[in-house]
Parts: structure tokens; sequence; C-alpha cells
């Protein structure tokens, strides 16, 4: 007579199938969510890039109408940032973060009047660079000019909540009045 | 030596089974037809054979659907994958192309670029060579789905977006609406007064049926021209 199976037997064959099978599960759900925060996270750079250069945009079309260099670019941590896709034009005002609303057209905007509200929210820190921030080679030269502000740091920030979690992009970019 | 015991086995005679063995009488021989079938060719009863199937059946229904939820989500991660390398591939190209060259506010009706959201992005370089952009309709001659098409004289076109790749939508909005750099001789002033700047939404889904809904990202972003004229 075969003798069948301890109890034990069984339920350690069953603990080795199942950890291989919440195992691949596993690794098969993080894989998908892992590629879901990565779309996520290259939408958000996205807007953070979009937050740049509607500030270039700002200091450059200063330039063209030929008003100061940084109007509308005031010093300042934390400034909301309000731009017009349609109309142009852009306006930095303290204030914080901004939340992005998503319209029908697939426009995000930061007007809530339309739209649906999206996980990300926006704002923009404008820091003074003094010839200080300049590489050492240049800071005579600069320094010999007795410029008050010779350019702005521009960091675009960008939060997000993903499963509860909080997720956030800075891109920075230096502007220069090199006109 | 190992032939010799070979040889020995063979020769062995089975030694009759105290059950089986000789001597049993014609009259006992029914008897023990069914004793030797009990005691040792004993087959599954109904129960049995049900009680195993459905085990079985449980067994194999569970690992198929694990097994079909794998393989749903790793085709989910797949098209995903896919969708996003060709949106942001998409994004970069055009980004670059307005980051260096000019608008061809010359290509819009009057020179003005109308509507807002224009569907096509006319871009000319510093030599007059023209580069454009739209979403090109299913069927067209180079998509078999909607696609992101470029051309360098807008007759001839050829797909930006990989197969699997459908776009949902390509806008542009283009500020500002007349040419910053023209110069007006009858107002003699500027035809507006603004750094070119074109923000770009670009909406994608993989094509499978079977994941469809789950793969679509949407891109939006800002560039301004560096071409500084004035």
């Amino acid at each position: 007579m075969r003798k069948g199976q301890t109890l034990l037997e069984t339920v350690v064959a069953l603990g080795i199938v199942t950890s291989a099978l919440i195992g691949v599960f596993t690794l098969v759900v993080n894989n998908l969510t892992t590629e879901r925060a990565g779309s996520t996270r290259m939408q958000a750079v996205n807007f953070a890039r979009e937050a740049l250069e509607a500030v270039r945009a700002m200091r450059d079309s200063n330039w063209v109408a030929g008003h100061d260099t940084w109007e509308g670019i005031a010093t300042g941590a934390e400034q909301s940032l309000v731009f017009y896709p349609a109309s142009g034009g852009s306006s930095l005002f303290p204030g914080g973060e901004i939340a992005l609303y998503r319209l029908s057209s697939g426009l995000h905007v930061q007007s809530s009047a339309e739209g649906v509200q999206t996980q990300f929210s926006r704002w923009v820190n404008v820091a003074k660079l003094e010839c200080s921030n300049l590489p050492t080679d240049a800071q005579a030269a600069c320094a010999a000019l007795d410029l008050e502000k010779v350019g702005s740091r521009i960091t675009a920030h960008v939060r997000w909540f993903e499963q509860g979690r909080q997720s956030e992009v800075n891109l920075t970019e230096d502007l220069y009045d090199w006109r | 030596m190992i032939g010799d015991n070979n040889l020995e086995l063979r020769n062995v005679t089975p030694t009759p089974s105290p059950l089986r063995g000789e001597g049993w009488g014609e009259g006992e021989k029914k008897e023990r037809e069914s004793f030797v079938i009990q005691s040792n060719k004993k087959g599954f009863t109904l129960i049995e054979v049900l009680l195993a199937l459905s085990i079985f059946s449980v067994v194999i229904t569970i690992a198929a659907d694990f097994f079909l939820s794998f393989q749903r989500t790793q085709r989910t991660t797949e098209a995903l994958q896919g969708v996003g390398i060709a949106a942001r591939s998409v994004m970069e190209r055009m980004v670059s192309e307005v980051r260096s060259n000019q608008i061809n506010y010359a290509f819009y009706t009057d020179g003005i670029v109308t509507p807002i959201p224009t569907q096509t992005l006319a871009l000319v370089d510093g030599e007059g060579n023209k580069i454009f952009f739209r979403q090109e309709e299913e069927g067209s001659e180079h998509c078999s789905v909607p696609c992101a098409a470029m051309s360098l004289d807008g007759i001839f076109w050829s797909s930006l977006t990989p197969r699997g790749v459908r776009v949902l939508a390509l806008n542009f909005y283009i500020t500002p609406r007349l040419d910053p750099f023209l110069f007006e001789s009858g107002s003699a002033a500027y035809a507006s007064n603004a750094q070119p700047y074109v923000t770009i939404v670009l909406d994608m889904e993989g094509t499978s049926v079977l994941t469809l809904g789950q793969s679509r990202i949407t891109l939006q972003t800002g560039v301004e021209s560096r071409v500084y004229k004035r």
C-alpha cells in the first residue's frame, strides 16, 4: 500500500506554488504601474517645459515689444503661472501652485471655468542671478558692469498625485538679458 | 561475472504466491478471480471521478484566469510603452523644429493663423525651406490609422508614428496670429509684438482592441521659436 501525503507536505507544496504565483503577479502588476507612472512623469516634464518656455516667451516678447526685459517676471518663490495658449501671453503672480484643467479639446489650462481637473498642479520660482552665480572666469567682467541683476533662474515645478503618492518634477533654466 | 548473475537471475523460478499458487481446485476458480479483482485492480468509483474532475476544473480555471490576467496586463504595459515612445519621439521632433525655425505665416490665409487651434504647423527655416506637421487622416497614403505626419513640401507626407499607434488629436496653438517680423509699411508698424510661440497638444493611443482605452497618452508642451529678428 502507498503512503499518501501528510497535511504538512500538502501545505508546504501549496505554499510554494502560491508564493510563486504571487511573485509573478506582483511583477506583472508592478510592471504596469511603473509604466503608467513613467507616462505620467513624461506628461509632467512636458508641462514643466511649457512653463519654462512661457516665461522665456515673456522675456523675448518684452524684447520684441521694446519693454523692459524683466517686465512681468518678478523675483519670488512659489509664483502662479497663468498662460493663454489661444491668445498668447502669460502672467506670473504670487499665489502658489495652480491646478491644471483638461478641456474637451485635450488642451490643459489653469482655468476652472470649464474642463476637468487633472492630478497636476504647477508653480514657478524666479530667483535673481548675480555675478556670483556665473562661472568664475566671467565674474570679474560681470562685476565691472556693476549690474544689480544679471539674469533670472526660472524653476518650473509640477506636482501630481498618483495612487496616493506625491511626485514632483523640477526643471530649471537660466535666462539672461543678453540683448 | 555480470553475465553469470543475469543468467542466474533469469533461471530463478518465481516463488509461488500463497494466493495464486498451484493446487487451487476447479470448483474454487470463480471465487479466486473475484478475490483477485477486489484486492489488486480496484477501479475508481463515480463519486471519486466526479470529485477529481471538479477539483481539476477548479484548479485549471484559476490557473487560466491567472494566466489570462497576466497576459492582459502585459499587453497593456506593452501598448502603453509603445504609445509613450511614439508620443515622445513625435513631440521632440516637433519641438526641435519649432525651436530652430520660424513660423511660416505666409502659409496661412492672409498671413493670419486661423483657426485656433490650427491643424497644420507650417515652419520655414533660414533658407526658405518649408516644414509641415499635421495629423493625417485614416486611409491616406502613409497611414492605415490616423497618424502624425511631416512634409517638406506640403504635398508628400510621411508618417512619424509607428504602426500600432493612433493619433486622436494633434493641435497647434500658434501665437501671435500675425507675423511679428513683418513690417507693414502702410501702418509703419510691425504686424504684432510678441515672439512666436507654439503650444502643441498630442493625444494618442494604441490601436489594439485588447487594450483600448488603457493606453492613451495626452502630451502638451509649449515651445518658443529661437529665431530672434528684432
